[in-house]
């Protein structure tokens, strides 16, 4: 009898020890992405897919973003601690003919603001602007729009680009 | 680290507890022998904070205590303290330091055998913190690691912040020596407000201990030694 108290006891304080305090829930929303849909030029209320798209930084090592894959909305962080990205956006990557755009973003950062103890803090970004980096015919985003100058979740798109 | 004889004692406090009470009930002749017992104000430290203070890196803490008997069972009590805790998480660092007092009731559960004055207590509290927090720096919490981490380094303090609670104390009282007392106790809190600071939380409240961002308990313990000065026999 005696021994299944302290079990008991034991048990609680260790559960105890683990509350939900400790680990930041996934769907939390912390520092924001900015989302990119992309849409048709020739029919600018229709989305679009671009084949095989690879986001990378355009820095000398060339860092992943995302992974090349198909789709219509993809997600890109920004860096808190600049005022300026520039992205590189391949189409077609793997493929015959893989053709790359270059993407800049410019934002100012907004207020740093306090979640909870296991999240800590996040931030906002605001005064966006994009440029797609002119290459003439060979460009194969041909244009944007800005759908949201703050990102402050990933609920809505921030930018459009056409293509 | 001393939870097991901690579990143990007061466990077998719980059964001592239920023996007095069947004994109570069946003595119900009137008591020719009646003894006197001390009354008297009684006062010490929580011999657990400074030990803390010492093995524990970040933690600063003392607490003084009184009580005195106001009726064959009821104690008025009260505690006044001051302490110091560091919170050195990845993603938050900061220190909380303050004191607080709490006063109440205690009421002693246990009949003791002739001569003796040992207590198997419960008491009842309410807690006053006044502290401040700093806030030396965090990291910008981010799901995607594309980027360095973002650390923010700043010095903001948070001052004149308050919280109340109430707290609800189980414990025993040992005569060690004469007029020497030893005492443990367990508290449950329960906090009634607090002045949160702005895009910040109280991450600890100087004697209510550490907070819960979902909860408004809070868990607490003392091991106190007091010496009583006796004024009077009753």
């Amino acid at each position: 009898m005696k021994q299944k108290i302290i079990a008991l006891f034991f048990t609680t304080f260790f559960l105890w020890g683990c509350t939900r305090d400790d680990i930041c829930p996934e769907d939390t929303q912390t520092t924001p992405l900015l989302v990119i849909k992309f849409k048709d030029i020739s029919n600018p209320t229709q989305v679009k897919a671009v084949t095989n798209l690879r986001i990378t930084l355009a820095n000398t090592s060339q860092t992943e973003v995302v992974p090349a894959r198909t789709d219509t909305i993809y997600k890109i962080p920004l860096n808190p601690t600049a005022t300026s990205v520039d992205y590189n956006f391949t189409k077609g990557y793997d493929g015959t003919a893989p053709n790359t755009d270059a993407f800049n973003i410019t934002y100012q950062r907004g207020e740093d603001i306090y979640i909870n103890r296991a999240c800590g803090f996040t931030t906002s970004f605001t005064d966006i602007e994009a440029t797609i980096q002119a290459e003439g015919s060979a460009n194969w985003m041909l244009g944007k729009s800005i759908n949201n100058t703050t990102v402050e979740n990933e609920d809505t798109t921030h930018i459009t680009i056409f293509h | 680290m001393k939870i097991l004889p901690i579990l143990l004692f007061f466990i077998s406090t719980l059964f001592a507890t239920l023996d007095t009470v069947a004994q109570e009930s069946t003595e119900k002749k009137p008591d020719t022998t009646a003894q006197k017992t001390k009354y008297g104000l009684r006062f010490g430290l929580d011999l657990s904070k400074p030990l803390r203070s010492v093995l524990e890196d970040g933690y600063k803490g003392v607490e003084l205590l009184a009580d005195f008997r106001i009726q064959d069972r009821f104690y008025l009590a009260a505690e006044l303290g001051n302490e110091e805790k560091d919170y050195l998480e990845p993603n938050i660092n900061a220190t909380t330091k303050g004191s607080y007092f709490k006063v109440g009731l205690n009421y002693n559960a246990y009949v003791n055998w002739v001569g003796m004055t040992n207590e198997i207590f419960t008491g009842l509290r309410y807690g006053f913190s006044s502290f401040s927090q700093e806030l030396f720096g965090y990291d910008l919490y981010s799901t995607n690691q594309s980027f360095p981490p973002t650390v923010v380094t700043q010095n903001k303090e948070y001052s004149g912040l308050t919280a109340h609670w109430a707290e609800f104390m189980l414990g025993v009282k040992t005569e060690v020596f004469t007029n020497v007392y030893l005492s443990l106790n367990l508290q449950l809190k329960r906090k009634i407000s607090e002045t949160q600071p702005e895009n910040f939380d109280n991450l600890y409240i100087p004697g209510f201990n550490r907070t819960y961002d979902f909860s408004q308990w809070g868990v607490g313990y003392g091991y106190n030694i007091t010496y009583l000065l006796p004024l009077f026999k009753k």
